[in-house]
This record gives C-alpha cells, sequence and structure tokens, in this order.
C-alpha cells in the first residue's frame, strides 16, 4: 500500500530547477531509500515531504504529494499537523540542550498529548522503542548533550518516535556515526517498520541495500537538476538495474 | 632583533596598556571606599536626612533608586525582549524593520539629559504624570530600551537556527519552538543585558532631574504619582547646590551608590553562571 503518493514531483530555487519531474510511491511499513551523488536532490526531495523547504524563500514545488488521498501542498493545509504526522531525524544528531527528558517530551508536550496519557509512560515508551531506556532510565535528567553520539542520535529518534508520527523521514542519520552505532540505527529500522512508514536518504549503498525495501534512484546530468533515473524493489535495483547509469553508481564507477 | 624578543615585548606593552584600563578605575573605587566608608553607618542607610542635609542619613534617597530602577524595569523589561523577540524570530527584512534597527541604534546615542527633556514634555506635561515615579520610570525605561533590545536580540540570534528547525519538525509551532528552547537558551544573556541596561538607568541623573527628583524630600514616596529623592541626584545636590557640606556625607552617598550598582552586576555575574552550571557545559 502506497503511504505517500508524489507525482512529477519539481522543485525551484528561485529560476533554478534543482528537482525535475520525479515520481516516486513512499510504501506503508516499508523502508523507502532514496541513493545518488551528492547534490543529486535526494534530501531536497526528503524535505518536500514534510515541507521543511517551507522555510526556504525562493523554494517551489509543483506537482503532488498525496498522504491520504490529499495533497500536502494544497492551499490551507494544516503544516503544523502534518509535521507531527510525518517526523524527521537529521543528519547530525540535534538534541535539544536539555535534559534527556525534556528532549523525548517536547513533542507530546507542543501537541498537548499528556493530556489523555502520562507523559512519563510517552517518555519511557519512546526510549524503549529506540532501545534507550535500560542505559539511561536512571539519568534521564541529565543533559542530553552528555549522551554519546549515537545515543544521541537514536535520542532524536525516541523524540520524533513520542510523537506517535506515521512516516519517519531519516536525512543521511547514521553519516556522523562510527560503524557500530551506524549497525545500532539499522537494527532499529528493521524493528521500527513494524510500526512506521521510512524514508532514508543515504550516502551509502551497502546501507541502502541492507535496510531498504524499496529504493529511488537520483542522479543529476547537468550538475544542478535532480531526476529520478530509476525507482523499484531493493533487490531488483541492486541485482537486475535497467539503466546504465543505476549500473555504473551500484558498481562504484562513480559517485 | 629576534622573533622571540620582538613577541616579549609585545606581550609586556599590551601587559602595560591593560593596566592603564584598570588602575583608574581602581584608583577611583578605593579613594571613594578611603574616604567614604567612615561616614557609612546604620544611621546613614536608614535615617531621614537632618540639618539641610548636612546630617543624618540618605535612606529616603535608597529608597527612591530602589524603587526607579524597579519601576524602570517593570517597563523595559517586557517591552525590550518583546522587541528583541519580534526582531530576532518574526520580522522580514524590509524597510521596515530597518528603520526600527536604525532607531534602536540612533537611541542607545542620544544623550541621557534630551530623555530628561523628552520625558519632561511628554510624561510629565503632556500626559500629566507630574513630577513622579511613574514619569521618571517611564523614561528611564525609553533610555534602557536599546541596550536591552540590543543584547536580548544578539543573546536570541546566537541560539543556532537548527533547533528552531527541529521543533518545527516535531509538529511545534513557531511560536513554540521560541518559548520553549530558544528563549531559555538565550536566558542568561537576555539577563545580562536587562541588568547592564538597569544599571545604567540607575546610575543617571540627567533622565529623573525634571521628571522625579526631589531636591529635599524628608519622607518617603506614597504612590508612583509622588516625588522621590534619588541617589544619583542627590549626589548632585549635597556636592554643588549645598553650602558647607561636609566632605564625607558627599563621598558615603557615592559609596552607597557605587555599592549599589556593583551589587546589581555581582547579581547578574551570578545568575549567569547558574545558568551556566545548569546546563553542565
Amino acid at each position: 500500500m502506497t503511504r505517500m503518493d508524489c507525482q512529477n514531483v519539481s522543485v525551484t530555487y528561485g529560476d533554478k530547477p534543482v528537482l525535475d519531474d520525479i515520481t516516486v510511491e513512499i510504501k506503508e511499513r516499508k523502508i523507502t531509500a532514496l541513493i545518488g551523488p551528492s547534490g543529486c536532490g535526494k534530501s531536497t526531495f526528503l524535505r518536500c515531504l514534510n515541507r521543511m523547504n517551507d522555510s526556504i524563500k525562493s523554494a517551489h514545488v509543483t506537482g503532488q504529494i498525496l498522504l491520504d488521498d490529499e495533497d500536502i501542498y494544497s492551499a490551507g493545509y494544516d503544516v503544523v499537523r502534518l509535521r507531527q504526522r510525518v517526523g524527521m531525524v537529521f543528519q547530525r544528531p540535534n538534541p535539544f540542550p536539555q535534559s534527556i527528558y525534556d528532549n523525548v517530551a517536547f513533542g507530546p508536550r507542543v501537541l498537548g498529548m499528556h493530556r489523555d496519557a502520562s507523559l512519563d509512560d510517552i517518555v519511557e515508551q519512546a526510549l524503549q522503542d529506540v532501545g534507550l531506556w535500560r542505559e539511561i532510565r536512571d539519568t534521564l535528567k541529565r543533559d542530553a548533550l552528555t549522551l554519546s553520539l549515537g545515543q544521541q542520535q537514536r535520542l532524536c529518534l525516541a523524540r520524533v518516535i513520542a510523537v506517535r508520527p506515521e512516516v519517519i523521514l531519516m536525512d543521511e542519520p547514521a553519516s556522523a556515526l562510527d560503524p557500530i552505532e551506524t549497525l545500532r540505527i539499522e537494527d532499529l529500522m528493521r524493528e521500527l517498520v513494524d510500526d512506521y512508514t521510512i524514508a532514508i536518504v543515504t550516502h551509502n549503498m551497502q546501507q541502502a541495500a541492507r535496510v531498504s525495501d524499496w529504493t529511488a534512484f537520483f542522479l543529476t546530468d547537468d550538475g544542478q537538476t535532480g531526476k529520478l533515473i530509476e525507482y523499484g524493489d531493493t533487490g531488483r535495483i541492486f541485482t537486475q538495474p535497467q539503466d546504465q547509469r543505476t549500473i555504473d553508481y551500484i558498481t562504484g564507477r562513480f559517485g | 632583533m629576534s622573533q622571540q624578543l620582538a613577541q616579549k615585548l609585545g606581550f609586556v606593552l599590551l601587559g602595560l596598556l591593560s593596566l592603564v584600563v584598570i588602575v583608574p578605575i581602581l584608583l577611583v573605587i578605593g579613594a571613594i571606599i578611603y574616604s567614604g566608608l567612615p561616614a557609612v553607618s546604620w544611621e546613614f542607610l536608614s535615617a531621614m536626612p537632618r540639618d539641610g542635609m548636612r546630617a543624618g542619613g540618605i535612606y529616603p534617597a535608597i529608597v527612591g533608586t530602589i524603587l526607579l530602577t524597579l519601576g524602570t524595569g517593570l517597563v523595559a523589561i517586557p517591552v525590550g525582549v518583546g522587541a528583541a523577540v519580534y526582531l530576532s524570530e518574526y520580522a522580514q527584512d524590509n524597510v521596515f524593520t530597518r528603520a526600527i534597527r536604525l532607531a534602536i541604534v540612533n537611541l542607545a546615542s542620544i544623550p541621557s539629559v534630551v530623555y530628561g527633556l523628552f520625558g519632561l514634555g511628554l510624561f510629565v506635561l503632556l500626559l500629566q504624570f507630574g513630577t513622579s515615579i511613574l514619569a521618571g520610570s517611564l523614561t528611564l525605561a525609553i533610555m534602557t530600551l536599546p541596550v536591552i533590545i540590543s543584547t536580548s536580540e544578539e543573546a536570541l540570534r546566537a541560539v543556532p537556527m537548527e533547533y528552531r528547525t527541529v521543533s518545527e519538525s516535531l509538529g511545534g509551532t513557531h511560536w513554540q519552538g521560541i518559548r520553549r528552547i530558544v528563549l531559555p537558551q538565550a536566558l542568561p544573556g537576555i539577563i545580562t543585558g536587562v541588568i547592564l541596561g538597569l544599571l545604567r538607568a540607575a546610575g543617571e541623573t540627567a533622565p529623573i532631574l525634571f521628571t522625579v527628583a526631589a531636591f529635599f524630600l524628608p519622607r518617603l514616596p506614597q504612590s508612583p504619582f509622588d516625588q522621590t529623592m534619588a541617589l544619583p541626584y542627590h549626589l548632585y545636590v549635597i556636592s554643588t547646590q549645598v553650602p558647607a557640606m561636609p566632605l564625607q556625607i558627599q563621598h558615603g552617598t557615592a559609596l552607597v551608590l557605587l555599592a549599589f550598582v556593583l551589587s546589581m552586576n555581582l547579581v547578574a555575574t551570578l545568575i549567569r553562571s547558574y545558568f551556566r552550571r545548569r546546563r553542565e557545559w
């Protein structure tokens, strides 16, 4: 089933086209990997999915991105609500300079979720979901920035999960982490995909091959405008790519 | 000349230059303490002036300065911090906001006696607050605003953009991100700016000259519409307007004013280090 249906999405910064005519389906409870070399627009595309490009004034998005049959770029669409439904984990771990507890509780607090369930329970559940609970249950009042980078990134994931989103976007979530921490994040993604739809941007082809169910390969041929070259089942993309450029990229001839 | 020697000479020279900065401050403070301390007693701090202010205490002036500082803060802090939040978090870069910024910079460079005249014209006469604590506080608040606005705005801008982005990515509104993340982060800087501004207000004479200060008022103010004595103006009066004034009382008054200002400074430093320690980095 398709969770987010992106049809003919194009993005321009001012008069500079950065993404041209992208049509991709983000499948329900699957991991979709967006791969491609630097500057191919894959992060830009990811940020379209929860409208994080809105803050860039010159950015202009055309095409349709449907969530529950509603175009998230339609006039009057509730962006705050969209971001609760489509959460995001960033490239560098970026916990707020507050306690571990306050970090996870941030979303539930601003959304008023604690009126229905105890905040303590929400925080505990989210930390358990990312495998942090055992490690830090006794130090919840500590500053989040005292955690290791890998723990910080999992905390950021817990912070998103606490909001109970439907889709989680990850923008190269492991690129600042060491191999062991990277593996933990990947394992975590495989566990979370039972409950969440995940889209991940990654530079790392092995990572895409290891964790994802679907893969979209982006490329730019003029160094400016990103295009979707191939999209399909991850197994097929990596074993029987149709396009010569995909073959070249995944066999490491460039990128 | 060898490189090492040149470097040593440079260090010595720079060290001497910083001494030049410190020495006059220490001399002034030392002189005031030396000649003022004998005058300071419990009676000096807690009694009304007597004998045409040549004896007794300076109690009403101390109370007046504290009241004026509080009144200034009451007006200047919400307005100043609010303006800083607007400029840093909401304002677009356009002609209007550039005009505001230009106005703030210019306000900061206006001589304080001009603020005094402005306060006289607007608050005392036009709005008919009379010569009163209200008029004086408002005048001092306007003078303090540029300091509070620019230091607070700087503190807000120093908070990484990323936190605002993350807050929005979690479904927070713009304001929720500001209130829960940005403002707490900027708070130490804002507090520093606020206290610096209030310090200046507490020590100024010219703005209160026409708007609130009483030459001699041997009782405490009863309402915001009363006049009051204040330390800086009192010091000016007893130094220039009263014949046969014992020097000790002048220096004692200066010492009390200095102690008041320095202790506020100390409080600012303590608050800042408290916030730093709580953040543990």
